[in-house]
């Protein structure tokens, strides 16, 4: 009996470790500004990219990549479960042309290139720009406040790339959940 | 036996669930691997199942190997057979398994490696090369085209601007024109199609290029899948604010290029991605092939257990049977499983047992009845008044009663297994007897008969030994039986039976012509004895004499001898002992000086039922013999005392008459109760002969002792009266 139990902990440590989320994020939300209207908010993100260079090689291979940033405006309950007021979501894909050399990145339906990553990444500030609303004045309390997320979208990779999502962090960027005071 | 059965039941069960899965798994797996864009949507689920079934078959597995170990160590039937059964299936199971995984895993690599062409790479590659060699020149020439008007833009205000942009739109192909000052902020601009009003705006990058003062000349996708030429040139500027205008000019490619163009570039793409994907996808083929691997080989362990068991269950039965019968539980029953060898096997053990327990049963009531035979022959033999011993074959006590105790005076119980010589080791008084009876035995071959006196403390004994040899062929129970039966008491009866015949003879024979002769004798005395002289006279008168004196003595001799052997004529009525000793004591006191009798009679009424005339001649008797027997010229002290005692559930009453004379000489203490046996001068041996008839007509019994020291001890005891009455009574009833 004694053998067996051990076994199957360490069976389950494998599968808890495969599954884990890891610390070492390589995105990351490095600040959430916001500007408040009479009835909407502007949210623009400053987000850091650290891809691994797999993901980059990838990425210079045609192969298309999406990301998605989730934002929810979110109330605080006395209870566990706080309630999420707004959500909002902005997905945009990387795919590499290779005839002009150039990085194009689609969001809402509208194309736009750039000579490289770095482009992509730093020098452009549409991929973490949002406009929600209408909030009431009562939603401007304290106990109101704002959290962001940025992620590889490992659902939209190809299917040999998405095996490897499920068994490597290295395929599974993500900021995970940044809070931000309204 | 009942828990393996329905572990086996359990196990089948779990065993068509987990291969109906695995194959269910499989077909996903086949299924999923014919096409790439059918894998992709089944995948989702394929690694999953997989991984569970991977984890159900694991636990599974280290489950029953972790039974199987629990079970080699506890050294449980069958278990070795479990394991040895166990690794066979595996062994066979796994390695074909594991020739077709490496065979697959060869094929894989090398289909999913012919997918692809070096050539058609290369040719791909070519098209592309081609592709932007063929933009490069149609830039050029648009370069051409717009260079020589950039200095056009330098220092011109909007309105000027918007002329030479329209210029431009009509002389050149191009699609776009755009003029930014140096805040980035649109001048003027013009579209070769004026309804379109927003003009499509430069990236940060090129901004930030621009602004460092390098122009920007690419070509770019459009989202109708077309291309256009961005060319973004910086304009110097003699403005002091710094910075730069640029102009911006979208020239489109053409449809037929556009079209070839994004052809290629699709063609490419795709081809450059699956060359990318290659070592994924190949690594997930492997990586399923290697789960569905891991089930089949953990499904054939698996399924190796569950056989295993099913096989060794009927063994293991058989063990546990074997074990149950070697417990003595021989109504054991095992379920028959099969018709086929184990299951004649198990018939074959189900009929042995039943004939065990047949033969057992037999063995019990035979051994119940051996027991209740030798209790019975125990019981007769501890009431036999006979005394009963057996030996072994080297002369070891074995076993005795409580009669050859009693008949030779000692616990024999205490030389049980020692040899018969210790005894009398032992015993000294007994050394003569086992000397003889042991060199009797030895010497003996058939049975024989023996007479031995014995000269217990008690006085002698005459013990009659018979001896039975026990034949037998295993020579531990070789042995002999001995039989002693004291016959002092029968010996003396007819002794006394003897004596009495003889007196009534004599009373009879001699007694009858001693008055003729007496009469004769008296007649002659007085007729002849005057007539004759003074000598004869004399003579005849001593003659005479003689002869009347003689007579007279043989008739007081006749008288006694009449007397000993006359039939009791008793008239017994309930007495006193206290008071019948009292009595006659008292008459014996201060008869001689020298003897101070001491009497102690008993604080309550002695009751018996005797005949007091009788029983004071017995007194009579033992006093006088006890008096005589004392030395006359010393102080003698004689003692008497009364007192009761229980043997055998019957109470008695008893006088005891101690004296301190010499005591009787061992020899005669066995015929001591003979008539004719005396050992004074004058006596005829006839008191304690009369004396011992008269107690025994009375029930009582007398026994003579040397005291230690000196002088003999008379003890004499009759039941008493109330016991008289209870037996008769008795015996009232049962005649009833």
């Amino acid at each position: 009996m004694y053998l067996s139990r051990c076994l199957l902990l360490s069976l389950l440590w494998c599968l808890a470790s495969v599954c884990t989320v890891h610390a070492d994020a390589q995105i990351k939300i490095e600040k959430l500004v916001t500007k408040k209207y009479e009835q909407s908010i502007h949210v623009s993100c400053e987000v850091s990219y650290y891809l691994h260079d797999k993901v980059k090689e990838a990425l210079h291979n045609g192969i298309m990549m999406s990301f998605i940033t989730d934002l929810e405006l979110i109330e605080n309950t006395p209870n566990w479960f706080n309630q999420v007021q707004a959500r909002y979501q902005k997905i945009y894909s990387i795919k590499y042309h290779a005839l002009s050399k150039q990085f194009v990145v689609s969001m809402n339906g509208e194309d736009r290139s750039y000579p490289d990553l770095f482009s992509v990444f730093y020098q452009q500030t549409r991929l973490c720009d949002f406009r929600i609303g209408p909030i009431s004045a009562t939603q401007f309390s304290e106990s109101v406040y704002l959290r962001a997320k940025v992620r590889l979208l490992t659902e939209a990779l190809p299917l040999p790339l998405r095996i490897k999502s499920y068994l490597s962090k290295d395929w599974r960027p993500s900021s995970g959940w940044t809070v931000w005071p309204m | 036996m009942a828990n393996v059965k329905r572990e086996v039941l359990t196990s089948r069960w779990l065993l068509i669930t987990l291969f109906a899965a695995l194959v269910g798994a499989i077909f996903l797996m086949g299924d999923a691997t014919q096409s790439v864009s059918y894998f992709g949507r089944l995948h989702n689920w394929l690694l999953p199942i997989n991984t569970l079934l991977l984890a159900v078959f694991v636990s599974l597995i280290v489950h029953n190997i972790s039974t199987l170990v629990g079970r080699l160590r506890r050294r449980d039937p069958g278990s070795k057979l479990t394991l040895r059964l166990v690794l066979l299936f595996t062994l066979t199971a796994s390695t074909p398994v594991f020739i077709v995984y490496t065979f697959s895993i060869w094929l894989l690599e090398r289909g999913v490696d012919s997918w692809f062409d070096v050539e058609v790479e290369n040719a791909l590659q070519d098209a592309v090369d081609l592709s932007r060699s063929s933009l490069d020149l149609h830039i050029r020439t648009l370069r051409q085209q717009v260079e020589p008007r950039i200095e056009d833009f330098s220092e011109v205000d909007q309105f000027n601007a918007t002329l030479i942009i329209n210029e431009l739109l009509i002389s050149t192909d191009v699609r776009e024109v755009a003029l930014f000052d140096e805040g980035n902020l649109m001048m003027a601009s013009g579209h070769s199609e004026p309804t379109t009003e927003v003009p499509s705006l430069p990236g940060e990058s090129v901004l930030q290029l621009v602004n460092q003062g390098e122009r920007y000349i690419a070509v770019e996708p459009t989202l109708d899948e077309g291309l256009q030429i961005r060319m973004v040139y910086p304009i110097a500027s003699s403005m002091p604010t710094g910075g730069n205008r640029f102009v911006q000019f979208l020239y489109p490619v053409s449809d037929r290029i556009g079209t070839l163009a994004n052809n290629v570039q699709n063609s490419f793409g795709q081809y450059d991605e699956l060359i990318y994907l290659r070592t994924p996808l190949k690594q997930n083929f492997i990586l399923i092939l290697t789960l569905v691997l891991a089930l089949g080989a953990l499904f054939a362990v698996f399924a190796a257990f569950y056989w295993s068991r099913v096989l060794v269950s009927p063994i293991q039965e058989l063990a546990e049977g074997t074990k149950a019968v070697a417990a003595g539980e021989y109504k054991k029953k095992l379920i028959v499983p099969k018709d086929d060898d184990l299951g004649m096997l198990v018939i074959s053990f189900n009929r042995m047992t039943e004939r065990l327990a047949v033969a057992r049963d037999t063995g019990i009531i035979n051994q119940r009845i051996i027991e209740n035979q030798r209790t019975y022959l125990q019981t007769i033999l501890e009431y036999l008044s006979s005394g009963v011993i057996s030996l072994d074959s080297s002369y070891n006590l074995k076993t005795s009663n409580a009669a050859a105790s009693e008949v030779l005076n000692i616990d024999l119980s205490q030389f049980e297994n020692k040899q018969i010589m210790q005894i009398g080791e032992t015993h000294a008084f007994l050394k003569d007897f086992c000397v003889k009876l042991h060199n009797k035995i030895k010497c003996a071959e058939q049975d024989w008969q023996l007479e031995l006196e014995v000269f217990t403390p008690q006085g002698t004994k005459t013990i009659l030994c018979k001896s039975v040899s026990l034949p037998s062929e295993v020579e531990s129970q070789r042995g002999f039986v001995l039989v002693i039966d004291d016959v002092t008491t029968l010996l003396q009866a007819q002794r006394d039976s003897a004596w009495g015949e003889v007196a009534r003879r004599l009373a009879h024979e001699i007694k009858n012509p001693l008055t003729p002769i007496q009469l004769s004798a008296e007649r002659l005395r007085r007729k002849i004895l005057p007539t004759l002289q003074d000598e004869q006279s004399e003579l005849v008168d001593r003659a005479t004499n003689t002869i009347v004196q003689q007579v007279e003595s043989m008739k007081h001799m006749v008288n006694d001898f009449s007397e000993y052997a006359r039939m009791p004529t008793m008239e017994p009525y309930p007495l006193d002992l206290n008071i019948l000793v009292r009595d006659i004591v008292e008459l014996y006191k201060g008869d001689r000086e020298h003897v101070h009798i001491d009497l102690d009679c008993y604080e309550q009424p002695l009751m018996i039922r005797g005949d007091s005339t009788r029983l004071g001649q017995v007194m009579h008797n033992l006093v006088k013999n006890a008096i005589e027997a004392m030395p006359g010229d010393e102080l003698s002290a004689m003692n008497i005392h009364t007192y009761t005692c229980q043997l055998a559930n019957t109470k008695y009453a008893g006088i005891k008459i101690i004296d301190n004379g010499p005591g009787i000489p061992q020899k005669l203490m066995a015929r001591i109760f003979d008539p004719y046996m005396t050992t004074k001068i004058k006596g005829n041996g006839l008191g304690l002969a009369i004396v011992k008839k008269i107690i025994e007509e009375h029930n009582g019994h007398i026994q003579i002792e040397n005291a230690e020291g000196s002088g003999a001890i008379v003890s004499i005891r009759f039941p008493l009266y109330s016991q008289t009455v209870k037996s008769r009574d008795n015996i009232e009833d049962d005649s009833e």
